[in-house]
């Protein structure tokens, strides 16, 4: 499923036009992008959050080339499903 | 644990954001959610612009994988940096091991910024990237002598049995041990081992384990040399000597100046006396010649303790973090060091290589990596230095 079809998917649900929805789509990932670039947890229930992580300056190993590398600080983004979106995937598989 | 947004709070905002009531953003948000669950429920992956990618694996296990736009939004703060090759032998323990040191731009200066990039693996270990440690030992020797032995003083960096800061030690007490006989001429790179081999009965032991030292050097020289780049090593032996040389002429400007007073001492007994009367001219207690001495002599003015602790400059690879754990033992107090540098760092996560900044004192901040509420006042700035930067 990619952007479009979820787009044209909501809005036979809710009745809505696509433009609405792809316009409330942007606003939700821009909210949920400002939210964790303030270091926030964005909770959904239901489905789960996402975390961003700080990740301290270390040293690891290039695997390619095999030299200690210093790699610096970075902030990701983790995903943790909720229980009961693995619950749902579980029964319907 | 990073502060929640709940589903409500996440619902008003994207009112806010969009102009719609709350009724509609919170049935459509539960649509979208709904509708992703469905298509990984039928194994199929969901993508999402500007948030990402969700797929499911046979055993149920659900991977995301972040819009690029969302990722890099997120990582902005540290977007500037990249990541650095690492000399051999050098480890995070190795990085920890290293004292604070007050800073000194002299040996900076000399650094064209190119070496600068390629020096990260010994900045660290090898030279001070500012200035010395308070309590190290003053290092007797001179730079033009110095700089010829930089390819042995390598290649004693690049012995991965014997850690990079004992050998370093280990240059101290050879250069200190041959400054002080004054009439010795400049070791060459080949009579350094015979001199070391000249010393007292009580350094033998040392001796001895630097001359089997330098044997395994010889031995391993080829190998070694295939395996680090040339200019890190010219490099290494460059700030080394530079360090040497720096330490070298304090300590032989003091020698010279008790060498000089004990000359005028001797040569001038005269003049001593002319000294007296004048003085007792001027001031009537200046008529002993304990006084008299010291006034022939220039007063030795203590230097007052800088306001600050050292001066630093950013690079692609030295960033405030990176100052903040060298100089406070902590990455976390890398905002005072913003605070001081306000004035020339509009944004902390888009500082321009080459930048100075002043390392400010601990105390004037109450830093202390050992106190649990020092660590949360610098963790609450940072917040407040985030929030504030993206309003």
């Amino acid at each position: 499923m990619d952007t479009k079809s979820l787009v044209d998917s909501v809005a036979k649900k809710l009745n809505r036009d696509p433009k609405d929805i792809s316009a409330l789509l942007n606003g939700m990932t821009t909210v949920i992008k400002e939210r964790l670039c303030e270091m926030n947890t964005v909770a959904i229930p239901g489905f789960g959050e996402f975390e961003p992580i700080k990740h301290e300056e270390e040293i690891q190993p290039d695997l390619s080339t095999g030299k200690l590398m210093l790699l610096p600080p970075a902030i990701t983004v983790e995903f943790h499903p909720s229980s009961l979106l693995k619950r749902k995937l579980t029964e319907a598989q | 644990m990073t502060p929640k947004i709940t589903f409500p709070q996440l619902v008003a905002a994207l009112c806010d954001a969009t102009s719609s009531d709350t009724e509609t953003a919170t049935d459509f948000m539960r649509e979208v959610f709904d509708a992703i669950t469905s298509a990984l429920a039928k194994g199929e992956n969901a993508t999402i612009k500007g948030l990402g990618t969700f797929m499911v694996s046979e055993n149920h296990t659900i991977a995301w994988i972040p819009d690029e736009q969302l990722a890099a939004a997120v990582n902005e703060p540290f977007a500037f940096f990249e990541a650095v090759e690492l000399g051999d032998g050098v480890t995070e323990e190795t990085l920890s091991a290293i004292p604070p040191i007050p800073g000194n731009r002299e040996n900076e200066e000399e650094k064209s910024p190119a070496e600068e990039e390629n020096i990260a693996s010994t900045e660290d270990i090898d030279t001070p990237a500012t200035g010395f440690p308070a309590d190290m030992p003053p290092i007797p020797g001179s730079n033009s002598g110095k700089e010829e032995d930089t390819p042995q003083q390598d290649e004693r960096n690049d012995t991965p049995d014997i850690p990079d800061v004992s050998v370093t030690e280990e240059i101290v007490e050879d250069v200190e041990e041959t400054v002080l006989e004054e009439n010795t001429p400049q070791p060459s790179i080949s009579e350094e081992p015979a001199m070391s081999n000249d010393e007292p009965e009580e350094n033998a032991g040392t001796t001895e384990e630097e001359n089997s030292y330098y044997d395994n050097e010889d031995e391993e020289k080829p190998r070694r040399k295939c395996r680090l780049h040339p200019c890190m090593t010219f490099v290494a032996g460059l700030i080394i000597g530079l360090a040497i040389g720096y330490f070298g002429a304090i300590y032989a400007g003091d020698h010279i100046i008790e060498s000089a007073e004990a000359l005028d001492d001797a040569s001038h007994p005269d003049t001593e006396t002319i000294d007296e009367a004048q003085l007792s001219i001027d001031q009537d207690s200046l008529t002993t010649e304990e006084d008299a001495d010291t006034l022939t002599t220039p007063p030795i003015v203590e230097d007052e303790p800088a306001p600050y602790l050292a001066i630093d400059t950013v690079t692609p690879n030295r960033y405030l973090t990176t100052m903040s754990r060298q100089y406070y033992g902590d990455y976390r107090f890398w905002v005072y060091i913003y605070e001081e540098n306000k004035d020339q760092i509009t944004d902390p996560d888009r500082i321009n290589p080459g930048t100075t900044v002043v390392i400010p004192r601990k105390e004037k901040y109450g830093i202390d990596q050992n106190d649990k509420e020092s660590l949360a006042r610098a963790e609450r700035k940072s917040r407040e230095i985030q929030a504030e930067k993206r309003k």
